[in-house]
C-alpha cells in the first residue's frame, strides 16, 4: 500500500523543505503537546509515588493492622482475596529499664516482637548496628538515648516482661464512677483493666494504682542495634519501644496482631471485612454491648456492623494516595486533573494542527492537484497530510518525552515544599512527625509513554483528519485554476458604506468577512488562547475551592486573630474539656493562648421571626423539591412547623467579651446596644437586668429579667445543600441557591426568638437573648470566615456562660471547643498534651498553623503552579498556533497587499488597515471564547456543584483582563514582525512573483 | 505637450557576476494623448520599465518625469499618492482585489486616494465596461476578460494623466482581447488618455501612434505608426 504513495510522500517532504518556516512551527507545537502530555502522565505517577514514599517513609507500608486475632481470625483475614501477605506484631509487655535516662516518666521498655518483613513495613529505620535476628537481640529506640540513656549497641538488658494492669480505686461500695485517660481507655472504678499500648507512666496516688504481671518472658537480650523512634512511639509513654524478631506462627489459643499488605486494585471493603471477622469471634451479648456504644461501620452493600474503635487500623494515607482511603476526593481530583489537562492539551494541539494544516491549504492543493491530473486518489492525497503529521510526530515523540521529563522534574522542585508541607500536616501527631526529607525520583512507567505516544497521535490524528478530507476532495482542474475552495456568494455593493467609510475600512472589513480561511485561523488561535487559559483558570479556582471545602470540611474558616500560634488543642465541651482548659490557660509553660469557641445546631429560631425575603427563598426552594406543589405534612414541616423542633436552627460563636466589642464596633453596633461584662459603657440598664452591674454579676438574683446581647451575621443562605428533603415524594432539584442579606424581621434591642427544646421535660424554652445588630463578612473576617450559609449568632463569652448556667438544656448542640497557644520549648505540657486522643486514638493537639489555614493554602498553592505551569506551556501552543495565522494570512494577502501599494496605498494606510482587521479579528475572537467559555464555565460549574455541593462562581477578572491584553499584544507584535518580514523584495518583484 | 520624460533609465538586477541589466540607458518620452506601445521579445526589459514608468520599481540609474515632476524623487508615500492620481496600472493578471467587488475594486484607488465616491462616475464606468450584471461578483467569480475590463475600469475611474498596461491581453482569447483593446484605444481616443501599452504582439502594437522596441534592456526602435491627433 505504502508503494503507490511514495512519490506522494516525496513530494511532501519537498514541500515541508521548501516551508522550513511553518514546518517548524507545527513541529514545535506538536512537541510541546507531547511534553505536555508526559508531564501529565509521568506527573501524577511522581506525585503519587513521592507520596507514597512520604508516607512509607512516615508510617511504613502496612496497609491495615488488626489486634487480638485468634488462630483461626488469623485464617480468616489471609483467605480474604485481597491480602497479599501478613506479617505478626506481638505485644511482648513491658520491662525496668535500669539504663533509663528518665526514670520519673519513662522507666520501662515496652517490648514488642515483628515477625519477618515487618520491621521493614513499619518502617524502622537502623540508626546504628542492626535489626535482630534471632533470639535473645533487640533493637532500641533512639529516644531513649536522646533522653540520657547510656545505652549501646552490645550491652545486654536482663529481661523479665510483664504487663501493666491499671487498677482503679472503688469510693465504696455503690460507687459507680470512673475515670477518663482518654476517650478510648475509661477504667470503672473498682476494676483492673490491662493498660493500653504507649500507656504513659504514673505514680501511685489516691485514684488508682498500675500492678504489674508477669508474662514468662525472661532472659537476656542483647542490644543489636538502635533504630528511630517508631512513627506510633509517643513522647510521654511510660516505655522506651524496644523490638525483638518474633516466628509468625500462632500457637492454639494465643491472640497477636496480624498487620497486613493487600493488592490494592482489589481492595473494596476492607475495613469492614476485617471487622466482620474481629466480631466473629463476640458472643451476641458482647455485639450487644457494642451496638450500644454506637460505632459500626457501613460496607458498600449498606450493611452495618458494630464496631470497636482501635482494633482495625486502616493506614489510611497510603491507601488514601493509592485511592482507596476512606476519602475519595483526592483520587478524584487527580483524574480530574489528568482528564482536564489531557483534554485542553488535546485542544489547543488541534487548533494548531488544524490551522497550519488549513492554511497551508491552497499551497497543498496546488502540488495535490497536479498531482491528481496525473492519477494522484483521492487517498494518496490524504496521505499527504497524514504522511506530514506523522513525521514530525516521529520526530517531536523522542524530544517531547525528554523534555516532559525535564518539566516534571523541575515542576516537581518547585512543588515538592508544598506536598511536604501537606504530608507533614496530615501525620496524626504534630510531636512525632518525622522530618521526611526524601528526593522526588520520576516515575516512568513504560506503560505511560505509550499512552502518551497514543493520545498524542490520536490528536494529531484527529486535527489532520478534515484537512485531510478536504484535501482529498480536490480536483485537478480547480487546484490548477485556484479556484479550490472558492465560493459562489456574491457581494451586494453598499453604497452608503462606500460613501461613509474610509478605503481602509472598506478593504479590512471585505478582507476580514470575505476571506474566511486566513481570518479564521486567527481568530480560531486568540479564542483558542483565550478559552483555554480562561477555563484553567477558572477550573483551577474551582479545584481550589473543592480542595479547600473538602481540606477544611469547615462552616468556618479562622481568620487572623487566630494566627500566630504554636498549638491547637481541640475538644468536644464537658468537664474534661474546662481540665484542660485550665491547665492550659494556668500553666507557666503557656507563653500565650486564646479560645475558639463555636457550636453547630446551637439553638431553635421560631420561623415568624425570619424576613419576608428569607422566608420566601425558603418556600421557593422547598417548592424545587415539589414541582408538583408543597404537600400540606412538608409545610408543617419546613415552612409552619407544627413542632417546635422543626423551627430552622442556628449555629452560635462564642468571642471573649472584648472580642465581642471589638466585632460589634466594627459592624457599626450602637455601644448602648453592646453588652458589656463591666458595666462601664452600657447606657441602657433596661436593656439587660436593669441594674447597674454586669450580667455576670450575681447582685439581686433577678436574672428572669436579664438578657444578653446577640450580633447575627448578616448573610445566609439558603441552598438544596443546606436544606436538603428526601422523603415524602420530594424529587432532587439541581443545585438550586438563595442568597439573604438581613435573615431576621427583629428590630435592634428587640428579642432574637430563640429558643431551646427540652427534650427531658418536653417543652420549649425561649432563651433572653437580644438582637444587638447584624455583623457582616467585613466586620467578621479577622476572626472567621462563615461558609455555610446558616444563621449564625455570635455571642459575648460572659453571656454564653449566663446561658449555660442558667438554661443548661440538654440538647442537641454539638459543641466544639478549642484553645490555640504557644509554649516554651521542650514543654512537659505540650507532650502529655499531645498523648491526648480521641476515641478513634487521634491526637487532640495539633500544629496550630497546619490546622488552621495552611492544609488550605498549600493546596491551593500547589494547584495554582500546577495550573500556571500548564496555562503557560498550552499558551506557548496558543501563540505559535497565533504566530503562525498571522503569518500564513501575511504570505495569503501579500499579493493583496502589492496590488494596494501599486494602487496607492501609503504606509500609513496599511497600518490603519492592519489596525481595523486586528480589532475586528479580536472582537470575533472575544466572541467566541465568551461563548465557549460561559458554556463550559457554566456546565463545569453545574456538574461539579453536583458532585461536591455549594461552589462559589468567582469572575476570575485580573486573568481575563491580563488574557485579553497578552492576546491583543501577541495579535500585534506578530502583525509587526510578520508584515515588516513578509515584503522583503520590492513590489514590482511580489508581483512578478505572484504572476508567474 | 510632453507628459512622461525618462532619462537614461537603467536597472540592475543581482550583483556582481550575477549581475543582470535589464535596462540600459533607456531614454523616451511621451505627448500627452498619445496612445505608444512598447513591443519585444520576452525578457527584453518591457514589464522592468513599465514598473519603474509606473513607480511600483525603482530605476538603478536614470529619472522618469510624469508631468514634471521626478517621481523616484518623491518619498515612499508621496509616490504613492502620486501613483493613485496620476497612473493607472492594467496588469496582464489583472490584479485584483479578490476580496472586493466589481464596484469596489473599480473604486479603491478614488476611495484610497480619501475622496468621495462618485457614484455616476462608478456607473458610467460600469456601462460603458459592460459589467453592470456583474457588480456584485468577487473577481474569481468573473471570467478573464470581464477581470481585465475590471482592471481596465479600476485604472480609468479616477482619470489617471497615464494608463500603463501590461501584456493586457496576454491571458486572454482573441476575441476578448479585440475586445479589451478596444476599450483601451476607446479611452485614449474619446477622452484623451494617455496609454502605453507593453506586449510582445507586433500586430497590437501597430494599433498605437507610435511604437519603441525594446531588446535587452535597449530601445532599438522608437517609431512612429501615425500622426497624432
Amino acid at each position: 500500500m505504502m508503494n503507490n504513495k511514495k512519490i506522494i510522500f516525496q513530494v511532501t517532504r519537498t514541500y515541508m523543505k521548501k516551508n522550513m518556516g511553518r514546518t517548524l512551527t507545527t513541529f514545535a507545537g506538536i512537541l510541546v503537546m507531547v511534553v505536555l502530555m508526559t508531564a501529565v502522565f509521568v506527573g501524577k505517577d511522581t506525585v503519587i509515588q513521592f507520596m507514597t514514599d512520604v508516607i512509607t517513609e512516615n508510617q511504613g507500608s502496612w496497609h491495615a493492622q488488626v489486634y487480638g486475632l485468634d488462630q483461626a481470625q488469623v485464617q480468616a483475614v489471609k483467605e480474604l482475596p485481597y491480602v497479599t501477605e501478613t506479617e505478626v506484631s506481638r505485644p511482648l509487655g513491658y520491662t525496668l529499664f535500669a539504663q533509663s535516662g528518665n526514670p520519673d516518666e519513662t522507666p520501662y521498655l515496652e517490648l514488642k516482637g515483628y515477625s519477618g518483613e515487618l520491621f521493614d513495613w513499619m518502617g524502622i529505620h537502623v540508626k546504628e548496628g542492626r535489626l535482630p535476628e534471632a533470639e535473645g537481640e533487640l533493637i532500641i529506640s533512639e529516644r531513649a538515648i536522646r533522653e540520657g540513656s547510656t545505652i549501646q549497641v552490645g550491652d545486654v538488658i536482663e529481661v523479665n516482661a510483664f504487663e501493666r494492669l491499671l487498677h482503679a480505686f472503688s469510693k465504696g461500695e455503690d460507687d459507680q464512677g470512673f475515670i477518663v485517660f482518654s476517650q478510648k481507655f475509661v477504667v470503672g472504678h473498682g476494676e483492673t483493666v490491662k493498660v493500653p499500648d504507649h500507656f504513659p507512666y504514673y505514680t501511685p496516688n489516691n485514684d488508682f494504682e498500675i500492678l504489674r504481671k508477669e508474662t514468662g518472658l525472661r532472659g537476656s537480650y542483647t542490644v543489636v542495634g538502635i533504630m528511630e523512634s517508631p512513627y506510633y512511639e509517643m513522647s510521654g509513654q511510660g516505655g522506651y519501644m524496644a523490638l525483638v524478631k518474633t516466628d509468625s506462627a500462632i500457637a492454639d489459643g494465643e491472640t497477636v496482631n496480624l498487620v497486613l499488605q493487600t493488592d490494592l486494585g482489589k481492595v473494596d471493603d476492607m475495613g469492614f471485612d476485617l471487622n466482620e471477622i474481629v466480631n466473629s469471634a463476640r458472643t451476641e451479648e458482647e455485639l450487644d454491648k457494642l451496638r450500644k456504644n454506637g460505632h459500626s461501620i457501613v460496607a458498600t452493600s449498606g450493611e452495618h456492623i458494630p464496631v470497636e474503635n482501635g482494633r482495625v487500623v486502616v493506614n489510611d494515607m497510603l491507601l488514601t494516595v493509592a485511592g482507596k482511603g476512606t476519602d475519595g476526593t483526592l483520587n478524584l481530583l487527580m483524574m480530574f486533573f489528568q482528564a482536564f489537562f489531557i483534554v485542553l492539551i488535546t485542544a489547543a494541539s488541534l487548533v494548531l494542527i488544524y490551522n497550519v494544516f488549513n492554511l497551508s491549504f491552497r499551497e497543498r492543493s496546488r502540488y495535490l492537484g497536479m498531482l491528481s491530473s496525473v492519477g494522484a486518489t483521492k487517498s494518496q492525497k490524504k496521505w499527504s497530510v497524514y504522511y506530514e503529521i506523522l513525521l514530525l510526530l516521529a520526530a517531536a515523540l523522542p524530544l517531547g518525552i525528554l523534555l516532559g521529563l525535564l518539566v516534571v522534574k523541575g515542576g516537581m522542585a518547585l512543588l515538592l515544599p508544598h506536598f511536604t508541607r501537606i504530608l507533614g500536616m496530615v501525620a496524626d501527631n504534630v510531636i512525632n512527625a518525622r522530618n521526611v526529607d526524601l528526593e522526588c525520583h520520576i516515575v516512568v512507567n513504560p506503560l505511560n509513554l505509550l499512552l502518551v505516544a497514543a493520545f498524542s497521535l490520536l490528536a494529531t490524528w484527529i486535527s489532520a483528519m478534515i484537512p485531510a478530507r478536504k484535501i482529498s476532495k480536490v480536483g485537478p482542474i480547480e487546484s490548477i485554476r485556484g479556484n479550490e475552495g472558492a465560493k459562489s456568494k456574491t457581494y451586494k455593493t453598499d453604497l452608503r458604506k462606500m460613501r461613509k467609510s474610509k478605503a481602509e475600512s472598506l478593504i479590512a472589513s471585505a478582507s476580514v468577512t470575505r476571506n474566511a480561511h486566513s481570518t479564521k485561523g486567527i481568530v480560531r488561535s486568540i479564542a483558542a488562547f483565550l478559552t483555554l487559559t480562561l477555563i484553567t483558570a477558572f477550573a483551577s479556582k474551582l479545584f481550589s475551592d473543592i480542595v479547600e471545602q473538602k481540606g477544611n470540611n469547615e462552616n468556618l474558616i479562622s481568620g487572623s486573630e487566630y494566627q500566630g500560634y504554636q498549638y491547637a488543642f481541640y475538644l468536644d465541651g464537658g468537664e474534661e474539656a474546662e481540665g484542660y482548659r485550665q491547665e492550659i490557660m494556668s500553666s507557666e509553660e503557656v507563653t500565650k493562648y486564646k479560645e475558639t469557641y463555636y457550636a453547630l445546631y446551637s439553638m431553635n429560631l421560631w420561623m415568624d421571626r425570619f424576613s419576608k425575603e428569607y422566608f420566601e427563598s425558603r418556600e421557593k426552594l422547598v417548592g424545587e423539591y415539589f414541582p408538583g406543589g408543597i404537600p400540606e405534612e412538608i409545610r408543617k414541616i419546613y415552612l409552619e412547623p407544627e413542632y417546635e423542633m422543626n423551627h430552622p436552627v442556628v449555629n452560635k460563636i462564642v468571642l471573649s467579651d472584648e472580642d465581642f466589642r471589638k466585632v460589634a464596633k466594627k459592624a457599626g453596633v450602637r455601644k448602648e446596644f453592646i453588652f458589656d461584662s463591666q458595666g462601664a459603657d452600657r447606657q441602657d440598664g433596661a436593656l439587660s437586668n436593669g441594674q447597674d452591674g454586669a450580667l455576670s454579676e450575681k447582685q439581686d438574683g433577678s436574672w428572669e429579667n436579664a438578657r444578653v446581647p446577640a450580633l447575627i451575621y448578616d448573610q445566609a443562605e439558603l441552598s438544596t445543600d443546606n436544606l436538603e428533603i428526601n422523603f415524602g415524594g420530594a424529587i432532587k432539584p439541581s443545585y438550586t441557591r438563595y442568597q439573604v442579606k438581613h435573615p431576621l424581621a427583629c428590630e435592634v434591642g428587640e428579642n432574637v426568638g430563640l429558643f431551646k427544646y427540652d427534650y427531658m421535660e418536653d417543652k420549649c424554652v425561649s432563651l433572653p437573648i437580644y438582637f444587638a445588630g447584624y455583623v457582616g463578612a467585613d466586620a467578621f473576617r479577622d476572626f472567621y470566615d462563615i461558609r455555610d450559609g446558616q444563621i449564625w449568632v455570635i455571642l459575648p463569652e460572659s453571656g454564653n456562660r449566663f446561658l449555660k448556667e442558667h438554661y443548661d438544656i440538654a440538647g442537641m448542640e454539638i459543641d466544639s471547643w478549642g484553645i490555640l497557644f504557644s509554649a516554651k520549648e521542650d514543654s512537659g505540657l505540650v507532650r502529655r498534651l499531645s498523648l491526648v486522643t480521641d476515641e478513634f486514638g487521634n491526637s487532640m493537639l495539633h500544629s496550630a498553623e497546619m490546622s488552621m489555614q495552611d492544609f488550605q493554602a498549600a493546596i491551593s498553592q500547589i494547584v495554582k503552579i500546577v495550573a500556571t505551569c500548564f496555562t503557560l506551556l498550552v499558551a506557548v501552543i496558543c501563540l505559535l498556533n497565533l504566530y503562525n495565522s498571522v503569518m500564513g494570512r501575511r504570505l495569503a494577502l501579500l499579493r493583496e497587499q502589492a496590488i494596494l501599494q501599486s494602487l496607492g496605498m501609503t504606509k500609513r494606510q496599511e497600518g490603519r488597515i492592519l489596525f481595523y482587521e486586528n480589532a475586528r479579528l479580536m472582537l470575533w475572537a472575544v466572541l467566541w471564547s465568551a461563548g465557549i467559555t460561559a458554556l463550559f464555565v457554566f456546565s463545569f460549574h453545574r456538574f461539579l456543584s453536583a458532585r461536591f455541593g455549594r461552589l462559589i462562581f468567582h469572575m476570575p477578572t485580573g486573568i481575563v483582563l491580563a488574557t485579553l491584553a497578552v492576546s491583543g499584544a501577541c495579535l500585534v507584535l506578530f502583525t509587526k514582525i510578520c508584515y515588516h518580514k513578509g515584503m522583503e523584495g520590492s513590489l514590482s518583484e511580489e508581483i512578478r512573483n505572484e504572476n508567474t | 505637450m510632453e507628459l512622461l520624460r525618462c532619462e537614461n533609465i537603467s536597472k540592475v538586477y543581482g550583483k556582481g557576476e550575477a549581475a543582470v541589466r535589464a535596462l540600459d540607458q533607456v531614454s523616451f518620452s511621451v505627448e500627452k494623448g498619445e496612445f505608444v506601445s512598447i513591443i519585444g521579445p520576452s525578457g527584453s526589459g518591457k514589464s522592468t520599465l513599465l514598473h519603474i514608468l509606473g513607480g511600483v520599481d525603482k530605476p538603478t540609474e536614470g529619472k522618469v518625469y510624469i508631468d514634471g515632476t521626478d517621481i523616484h524623487g518623491l518619498s515612499e508615500d508621496k509616490l504613492a499618492i502620486f501613483r493613485r492620481r496620476q497612473i493607472g496600472l492594467v496588469y496582464q493578471f489583472y490584479n485584483l482585489m479578490p476580496v472586493l467587488n466589481v464596484d469596489e475594486n473599480i473604486a479603491l484607488p478614488h476611495l484610497l486616494d480619501g475622496r468621495k465616491l462618485d457614484e455616476e462616475r462608478l456607473d458610467q464606468v460600469v456601462e460603458h465596461l459592460g459589467l453592470s450584471d456583474r457588480r456584485s461578483h468577487l473577481p474569481n467569480q468573473l471570467s478573464g476578460g470581464q477581470q481585465q475590463r475590471v482592471s481596465i475600469g479600476r485604472a480609468l475611474y479616477s482619470h489617471p494623466a497615464i494608463l500603463l498596461a501590461d501584456e493586457p491581453t496576454g491571458n486572454l482569447d482573441r476575441k476578448t482581447g479585440e475586445e479589451i483593446m478596444s476599450l483601451l484605444k476607446e479611452s485614449n481616443k474619446r477622452y484623451g488618455q494617455t496609454l502605453i501599452l507593453i506586449t510582445h504582439d507586433e500586430g497590437l502594437a501597430m494599433q498605437a501612434d507610435r511604437v519603441i522596441g525594446i531588446e535587452d534592456g535597449h530601445i532599438v526602435r522608437n517609431e512612429r505608426v501615425r500622426a497624432l491627433v
